[in-house]
């Protein structure tokens, strides 16, 4: 079976003023579907940098990357926009709420954006995520654990095939971020979505099928 | 969806950032609306209400000086194909406020004048009243104001004397913004008396009876029937009197609109593109989730398309308003030209200008969005969500922006120097947008630059607040550069305006000084800066008896034709003049001694306006065809003269009157002996005149306040938008900085969290703005100076034909400088009490 | 004898009043009297076109003083101190129809003016004026009423001067009189223009000149007057001053002029005029006498008066302030002839006016 996400070589650079800083190099990399991997690492490891690319909000300098059969570097705006509208979910550290619209509006957000309308799995997500008496409340609202789980209800809403969470509970403390990642890890599941998480967490990796630790930008493979 | 995510939801639930924005377009929009409408109100004052006295479907038999009555005689064999009808057009002037009314002498004993006259009562007049006591025709809305009804008296200053006209009829102009309104009509042998004009006309109008065409009835004027220096022509040119001062004028107040708009523009694009910026969150977060470019954009676009259309309709609506401010403004400069009041009424914001006022809103509006949006939309969404590193320009762009600023700069010192394009300055005016441009283009370089001297050792040692500042500016660098363009714009524009302002009321300041000698000036009761009407010969007799005829100079004005154009011609009493001198007259020579020649050349001097637009010089002579034929006087001098931007020409006073009749003077200088006290000489005079004249006399301080005063007035709009330039100055800098420094809320906090005070907060926050506002002032001064001089010493002078001196407006500048640090201090006030209010513990958690 | 003028503009005891005996002298007599207030030109005539096609014309010059003294000193001189009106009508017979026009001036500039020693009066492009052999030639026309003419009129009868050795009296005052003189037969020749076309024309034509100062008494409201050439070669001129009863003044009066140029002079009681019929105007609602039976014994006439054209009104408001009745007329009975006849005071009282 086609792996969902394939890296292969992958590297990525970015300039600040004169300097280029390398993020990642030679990163080879294959995700099955509903497979759960966890990346883990120091702060600028280049996790990030990983996910961004899986989620097609980032594309490499060099080397192939193919989400759900797109490659990346090939793929135009378009493609990219629609990668990232019907094929990936994304949970950010940060939440990312849009801070005026309601939580069944966040959640259908995605939906919306591809000009569609599925009130029945908007309200069946916020439910699953326990935020039923609260679908009409604004991000400011909530605390960070609701708000993060709104994100984890927006990322699934339209079925994606691929999960990526960078850091989904670096703002949350560790009962609310372990409850956080129980969920997603359970709906991802429900919904067969493949994930890649993101966490300097050890504890939270542990979860995961496969671990990959990484360091300078490069894969170090797995980690026991 | 993303509409509602991106406005309509913001909108609804803070709706003061709406309103805010709104009222900027509006603001915008308004200021253009209202010059423009004022504008065009005297314009159209001007152009239409001789033709709508005179009738669309006429010809008009002019002269220099007045047409002479045995005109009539000869148009005789005419009279099967024509109607005739003498016309003396002159100026009034209620008692009480001086308000000018015009009077028009009409034949009223004729069966045709009346028909031709539409808004004129039909059928019996009492011509007893009208033809024998000399009567009157009152517009209804001057009657009901005064209180008059038939058979009351009206009351009215005719070449100073006060005179009790018999109202014989009231007539109701057809349209409320009517010059008839503002006319009242007399037969024209009593106008012709009661303004001492006897024997002159100011036109002979002929109206084609039916079946005669235009074409036919000129084909019928015979070179008998119009001796030189009779000219023929539809009432139209002459309503432009000399047209070349109502292209001046009209340019004069388009130049204002273009100005309006210009830091309108400036005001709509800071408000809407400052909306985009603070959502660039948001936005990077709808395009992770797969929102396409496009749609953001439509939802952008469309926002700003109907904030544009909704601060246009606002603004639309509020500078229909602000015109009548604004006409007060023009009023002024143009009631000499008209010489009767622009009314109020004539204001009209018809839907051309509506939709022009609504479509500025909307396309700036549009413009304005698109160019934060195509930053927003280009850059990869993942460096929106993350906040930006800094990002420091290579040095290769560098180098190409400077030499794009420098090609602009060059681009307008070129244009500023090349010479008005059909007497217009139109290359100088382009020069100065060019000057703008540069600004903004070089503003990203100006931004990096800043953004570089955290490295300098000096600003090491300033510590790290400082630094952080920088630093935050580098990493927003591509909107900081746009922001602290469009602050610099709108400090360029207020700077340019100040040193325009400036420079024109210090010279005309120093011209009044220099050229205001006479102790005693006398004119008739008008209202403020309206010169109009005349004195009675008399007046100059009691004058010439009290204080002796050399301390009197009495100064005449009437029309004579220069190449086919009618000009001023005015006289005074150049033996007086030459005792005292004063006039500055180019090339610095001495007034007493051109004066002294010109009475023993028997010449003219020419004020400066003329000079440069009929491109004479000392040297020349001056041919103008005046009623006894051509009059030709070597030019002696050329004078400086802030007090009109028409041409004029001046001659000794006994050779005006020999040529021309006297029907009065326009004023009278009064040079007092040394030691006289001149309040004592003013009260003697007024006691000389009695009540038989109604003339007021000005010292020489109260007729120097009184030329500062016209001065502001004619000035006001100009000073109005200096203001609004300046108030776009901070509203830029205030919403830009308040984005940015949104955007640094968390890094703000993370501050607060480890330990550093308010003030120490305070002080980023400032160090932030002050670096904003620091940027675009340097380069808001330098490119405002640029334009100043380019208005100054180019626009003026090829418009105006005024020289002026370079000012520098130090208050001014000051002002705009202190304005920006206020609203860079109000900008920033805000983030940093959210970074207050931001739990340090909250803050580390989410780090 | 005419509809007349302004209203009154100044008191009309500084003018010069009418008082017989009249001395006069000709040619300087046919021209303008300005010392009187009021005086008029009035020609009206009937021609026909070689082929027979008739008309008839009416031009008449108005005098009004204005002002009688001196003009002011520093006045313009276009301070009016008279105005020269004109009417100038002609009926068209065949068609049905009256054409009218007139003007109205101020005497000054050029514009408008008369002579004294002669006669010579114009307004605008309008003229009157007399030539060697007392020939007189007209000029008039309108381009809105599309009607002018250009005639040419010679005497073939010495000048008829009516009441008291040429005064004529109106009223009781011994001011109210004018002096009245009259051509009775003017061959007529020239062309006339009506609706675009041209006609020459022949004809016969009659010309009152007459001046005075306050001529009607307090008590007239009207009058109807009447010129004609009779077949048997007398000619007729009578007016019925009418009182606000109906009633004809004491001072009506009239002339027989012989063939031979001998008068007969007639007084009020002399005539009798009474309507037949009337016909009412549609435009001001003015009843106007439509036939009229006149008996004067002492000359042996009883004759209707019919009008050739009905609609003859004319509304001069706009120039002399009145609208009157003014057409050609025929006349039937004991002798046949034809002239014009002048009806006024119907649409609305002339007292005060003159």
């Amino acid at each position: 079976m086609e792996p969902v996400v394939a890296l292969d070589g992958v590297g990525k650079r970015y300039r600040t003023g004169g300097a280029t800083v390398t993020a990642l190099e030679g990163v080879t990399l294959r995700l099955a579907a509903g497979e759960m991997v966890a990346l883990v690492g120091p702060s600028g490891c280049g996790k990030s940098t990983t996910l961004n690319l899986i989620s097609g909000v980032d594309t490499p300098d060099e080397g192939e990357v193919r989400v759900c059969g797109v490659d990346l570097r090939r793929a135009d705006e378009r493609a990219l926009t629609l990668l990232r509208r019907r094929q990936v979910g994304i949970v950010f550290q940060a939440f990312h709420l849009v801070p005026h619209l309601t939580v069944e509006e966040n959640v259908a957000l995605p939906l919306a954006l591809d000009g569609r309308r599925d009130g029945a799995r908007v309200a069946e997500l916020i439910s699953r995520v326990g935020l039923a008496h609260r679908r009409r409340h604004f991000p400011g609202e909530l605390s960070g654990g609701e708000q993060q789980r709104v994100a984890v209800a927006r990322a699934l809403v339209h079925r994606p095939r691929v999960v990526v969470a960078d850091e989904p509970t670096g703002n949350l403390d560790s009962a609310s971020g372990a409850a956080v990642l129980e969920l997603l890890d359970e709906l991802r599941r429900a919904e067969g979505a493949a994930l890649v998480l993101a966490t300097h967490d050890r504890h939270l990796a542990a979860a995961a099928e496969r671990v990959l630790a990484m360091r300078d930008g490069r894969l170090l493979g797995p980690t026991p | 969806m993303i509409l509602r995510a991106l406005s309509l939801r913001p909108a609804l639930r803070r709706p003061l950032r709406l309103v805010v924005t709104v009222a900027g377009v509006a603001a915008g929009v308004a200021a253009m609306v209202a010059t423009v409408a004022a504008s065009r109100a005297a314009v159209w004052a001007m152009r239409e209400g001789v033709v709508e006295v005179a009738g669309e479907e006429s010809l008009e038999l002019t002269a220099p000086g007045g047409a002479p009555t045995a005109l009539l005689g000869r148009l005789r064999p005419l009279a099967a194909d024509a109607r005739l009808s003498p016309v003396l057009e002159e100026v009034a002037l209620l008692p009480g406020t001086g308000e000018p009314v015009k009077v028009l002498g009409l034949d009223l004993l004729t069966v045709d004048t009346l028909a031709d006259t539409p808004p004129l009562p039909h059928g019996t007049l009492d011509i007893e009243a009208l033809v024998g006591r000399g009567g009157v025709l009152v517009p209804q809305p001057l009657a009901q104001r005064l209180g008059l009804c038939p058979g009351d008296e009206l009351l009215v200053t005719a070449r100073s004397r006060p005179q009790a006209l018999p109202v014989a009829g009231v007539f109701a102009p057809q349209r409320a913004a009517s010059i008839w309104s503002h006319t009242v009509v007399m037969d024209v042998a009593a106008a012709q008396e009661l303004f001492g004009r006897q024997g002159y006309l100011d036109a002979v109008r002929l109206t084609p009876r039916p079946g005669v065409t235009m074409e036919a009835l000129r084909a019928r004027l015979t070179s008998e029937m119009v001796p030189p220096p009779v000219a023929v022509g539809a009432p139209r040119p002459r309503a432009q009197g000399s047209e070349r001062l109502l292209r001046a004028l009209e340019f004069n107040l388009a130049a204002l609109s273009g100005i309006s708009l210009l830091v309108g523009a400036v005001l709509v694009a800071i408000t809407l593109a400052t909306a985009v910026v603070q959502r660039r969150q948001v936005i990077a977060v709808l395009r992770s989730l797969g929102a396409s470019p496009a749609q953001v954009s439509r939802a952008v676009l469309a926002e700003a398309a109907v904030m544009g259309v909704l601060g246009g309709a606002v603004g639309v609506l509020a500078g229909g308003v602000a015109a009548r401010g604004a006409l007060v403004a023009v009023r002024a400069t143009v009631a000499t030209a008209v010489q009767s009041a622009v009314p109020a009424t004539a204001i009209r914001v018809d839907l051309p200008l509506a939709m022009v006022g609504v479509g500025m809103g909307v396309l700036v509006g549009v413009a304005a969005a698109l160019l934060p949006l195509a930053e927003a939309r280009s850059i990869p969404p993942v460096q929106g969500l993350r906040g930006e590193p800094r990002v420091y320009l290579s040095p290769r762009s560098r180098r190409r922006t400077a030499l794009v600023g420098l090609a602009l700069l060059g681009l307008g010192a070129t244009l500023a120097r090349l010479p008005a394009m059909a007497e217009l300055p139109i290359p100088a005016l382009a020069g100065s947008l060019a000057v703008l441009v540069a600004l903004l283009a070089t503003a990203g370089l100006a931004v990096d630059t800043f953004a570089r001297v955290e490295a300098l050792p000096p600003l090491r040692r300033a510590g790290v607040l400082l630094r952080l500042a920088a630093a935050a500016l580098a990493a927003g660098r591509r909107r900081a550069a746009w922001a602290a363009g469009a602050v610099g714009v709108a400090i360029a524009l207020a700077i340019a305006i100040a040193t325009m302002v400036h420079s024109f009321r210090a010279t005309v300041l120093a011209w009044a000084e220099q050229g205001l000698r006479s102790d005693l000036w006398v004119r008739p009761v008008a209202a403020a800066g309206v010169q109009v009407g005349r004195l009675h010969p008399e007046v100059v007799a009691v004058a010439e008896e009290l204080f002796g005829a050399d301390a009197v100079d009495p100064f005449h004005l009437t029309e004579v034709r220069l190449e086919g154009h009618f000009i001023p011609l005015g006289a005074g009493a150049l033996e007086v003049v030459a005792r005292h001198g004063g006039v500055p007259f180019r090339g610095g020579r001495d007034g007493r001694e051109v004066f002294a020649e010109t009475l023993r050349r028997r010449g003219a001097v020419i004020n400066e306006p003329l000079a440069s637009r009929f491109g004479l010089r000392e040297g020349d002579v001056l041919r103008v065809e005046a009623p006894g034929g051509i009059l030709e006087r070597p030019i002696v001098g050329v004078f400086y003269d802030y007090s009109r931007s028409q041409g004029m020409a001046v001659i000794d006073r006994a050779d005006f009157l020999a040529h021309f009749p006297d029907f009065g003077p326009q004023e009278v200088a009064i040079f007092l002996p040394s030691g006289t006290d001149p309040e004592g000489a003013r009260r003697r005079l007024l006691a000389a005149l009695g009540d038989r004249f109604l003339v007021e006399v000005f010292l020489n301080r109260e007729l120097r306040r009184e030329v500062l005063q016209v001065f502001n007035r004619t000035f006001a709009i100009t000073t109005a938008l200096q203001w609004v330039a300046v108030a776009v100055a901070m509203v830029a800098v205030a919403t830009v900085l308040s984005a940015l420094l949104a955007e640094r809320g968390r890094e703000l906090g993370l501050l607060r969290a480890l330990g550093a005070g308010r003030g120490q907060l305070a002080r980023v926050v400032l160090a932030q703005g002050g670096l904003l506002g620091l940027i675009g002032a340097a380069g808001g001064l330098g490119a405002g100076l640029a334009v100043g001089v380019i208005l100054v010493k180019v626009v003026n002078l090829q418009s105006f034909a005024w020289t002026l001196e370079l000012r520098l407006p130090w208050a001014g500048i000051l002002m705009t400088g202190s304005v920006v640090a206020l609203g860079s201090l109000v900008a920033a006030a805000a983030p940093a009490a959210a970074a207050w209010r931001l739990a340090p513990a909250e803050v580390l958690r989410e780090e | 004898m005419a509809a007349l003028l302004l209203a009154a503009m100044t008191a009309a005891e500084v003018w010069r009043t009418v008082t017989a005996p009249l001395t006069l002298t000709f040619p300087a007599d046919h021209g303008a009297h300005p010392e009187h207030r009021t005086e008029w030109w009035y020609v009206t005539g009937l021609v026909e076109t070689p082929v027979g096609r008739r008309f008839g014309y009416q031009l008449t010059f108005f005098r009004q003083g204005l002002n009688p003294g001196p003009p002011p000193p520093g006045a313009s001189e276009l301070h009016p101190r008279h105005a020269i009106a004109a009417h100038l009508a002609v009926a068209d017979l065949a068609a049905g129809q009256l054409r009218h026009a007139q003007r109205l001036r101020r005497a000054a500039a050029g514009l408008a003016g008369f002579t004294m020693g002669d006669l010579h009066v114009w307004v605008e492009e309008w003229e009157m004026r007399r030539h060697q052999g007392d020939a007189l030639t007209l000029l008039a026309g309108d381009r809105a009423a599309d009607v002018s003419l250009d005639l040419r009129l010679v005497p073939t009868r010495p000048l008829v001067w009516h009441g008291d050795g040429g005064v004529s009296r109106k009223g009781p005052e011994p001011g109210n009189a004018s002096a009245y003189l009259t051509w009775t037969r003017l061959a007529t020749a020239g062309t006339l223009t009506v609706g675009g076309r041209t006609f020459p024309v022949t004809g016969t034509s009659w010309l009152d000149h007459e001046w005075g100062s306050t001529q009607l008494g307090a008590d007239v409201v009207g009058w109807d007057w009447l010129g004609v050439r009779l077949a048997d070669g007398r000619d007729l001129m009578v007016y019925r001053l009418r009182r606000a009863d109906g009633s004809a003044s004491p001072h009506s009066a009239g002339t027989v002029v012989h063939p031979d140029g001998s008068i007969l002079a007639l007084g009020a009681d002399d005539l009798q005029l009474a309507p037949l019929s009337h016909w009412r105007s549609p435009r001001t609602g003015a009843a106007y006498p439509s036939r009229l039976r006149l008996r004067i014994p002492r000359a042996g006439l009883d004759v209707t008066v019919t009008p050739l054209l009905l609609d003859a009104e004319i509304d001069a408001r706009p120039s002399t302030g009145v609208i009157y009745w003014e057409g050609p007329v025929a006349l039937s009975g004991t002798v046949s002839g034809e002239g014009y006849m002048e009806l006024t005071g119907y649409a609305s009282s002339l007292t005060g006016r003159f």
